[in-house]
């Protein structure tokens, strides 16, 4: 093996120290006669120096208890199930009125658009529930800026995802 | 992985939500410390934070060992954190994504050191070197905060990011390498 091949490969361990003493020896004895081994290896050493060195973000310890009650409020409150339950829940007899009902909802709403004229329909018809769509024409809230809040795009985002998207 | 928290992971598997807590607890911080590096603001970290205990709470059932658990909730994090940064890719100027481990090695050759003249004060070099960690493209920001700040294996981050160790590597020296070109290049 060429002699950068094996500091290229152990370079991560001998910087954080789990390198095993034979390696070491080895390592050592490379840097030792290579100049270029070792202008490698003082290059990552450098950086991995600097980058190490970079500080825990500071968080009030305030926040911690208010993080696990959120994300416990979340579990708890809603409906969140296992991917199994999930599984076993569209396989049940009430599946039906799944389709049904937001199918309903929305002739419903197509049916409110005509009596009502064009502006509303238009809306119902882009918007990704009826739900939302009431909420944001009734708030008069500017779709632009809901589209900038982070929360927005995250919550869009994991509703628009397909399944597989973060692994599973 | 100590017998605690293997006791911990069984009873969250088997639906315990006072076990889901405690690992809460215990996994928050460091899920929340690679969140906010990834992210470098706290509004997202802390949905990365939220999101990737909600998901895991899911995906309970396919938890095995606690060691599992700690993977599978990083790499929920990360992955989380990696679509979010990619959404909002148009607001940053990523360091170029095309250098090969090749270009990478002879690049390596021609930088300079940072050299004695360019010592600055601790904490402004420290928001300096943070912010080229921050341009960096997110596979190689993950894998360098993964490895040279929290202090995982490569083993343990080719498992988070599902890649080989080989990919872990090369990620790792060329992030390494942009890093200090960017602060040679970029002095506060
Ligand atoms: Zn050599």
């Amino acid at each position: 093996m060429p002699c950068h091949h094996f500091i290229e490969l152990k370079v991560d361990d001998y910087l954080t120290g789990r390198l095993t003493p034979d390696d070491k020896r080895l390592f050592d004895d490379i840097i030792g006669r290579c100049p270029d081994c070792r202008s490698f290896l003082e290059e990552q050493r450098a950086a991995y120096d600097l980058i190490h060195e970079v500080s825990r973000p500071e968080t009030p310890e305030l926040y911690w208890s208010g993080l696990e009650k959120s994300i416990l409020a979340r579990i708890e409150s809603s409906d969140i199930k296992t991917n199994n339950e999930i599984a076993a829940d569209d396989a049940g007899p009430h599946r039906i009125w799944n389709a049904v009902i937001p199918l309903a909802a929305s002739f419903l709403i197509f049916l409110v658009s005509l009596s009502m004229g064009d502006k509303v329909g238009k809306v119902a018809g882009s918007g990704p529930t009826a739900a939302n769509t009431v909420e944001i024409n009734s708030a008069q809230t500017s779709y632009a800026s809901l589209i900038e809040s982070p929360e927005i795009i995250a919550i869009s985002y994991i509703a628009a995802s397909p399944p597989g998207t973060f692994g599973f | 992985m100590n017998t605690e928290i293997e006791d911990l992971v069984r009873k969250f598997v088997d639906g315990d939500h006072a076990a889901f807590a405690e690992l809460v607890r215990r996994y928050e911080k460091k899920v929340y410390g690679v969140a906010y590096r990834m992210m470098g603001n706290h509004l997202d970290a802390d949905d990365v934070t939220q999101e990737a205990f909600i998901r895991i709470y899911k995906n309970r059932e396919s938890i095995k060992t606690a060691s599992f658990f700690s993977c599978l909730l990083m790499k929920i994090a990360t992955n989380f954190a990696i679509d979010l940064i990619r959404k909002k890719k148009n607001r940053f100027v990523a360091i170029d994504d095309d250098t090969t481990a090749s270009q990478a090695l002879k690049a390596q050759l021609i930088d300079k050191s940072l050299g004695p003249d360019e010592s600055m004060e601790s904490s402004e070099l420290m928001a300096h070197v943070k912010k080229a960690v921050d341009m960096l493209p997110p596979r190689q920001r993950t894998a360098i905060i993964l490895h040279d700040i929290e202090g995982f294996s490569k083993d343990e981050i080719a498992d988070i990011m599902e890649c080989p160790q080989a990919t872990v590597r090369s990620n790792l020296h060329i992030a390494r390498i942009k890093v200090k070109k960017w602060l040679t290049k970029n002095k506060p």
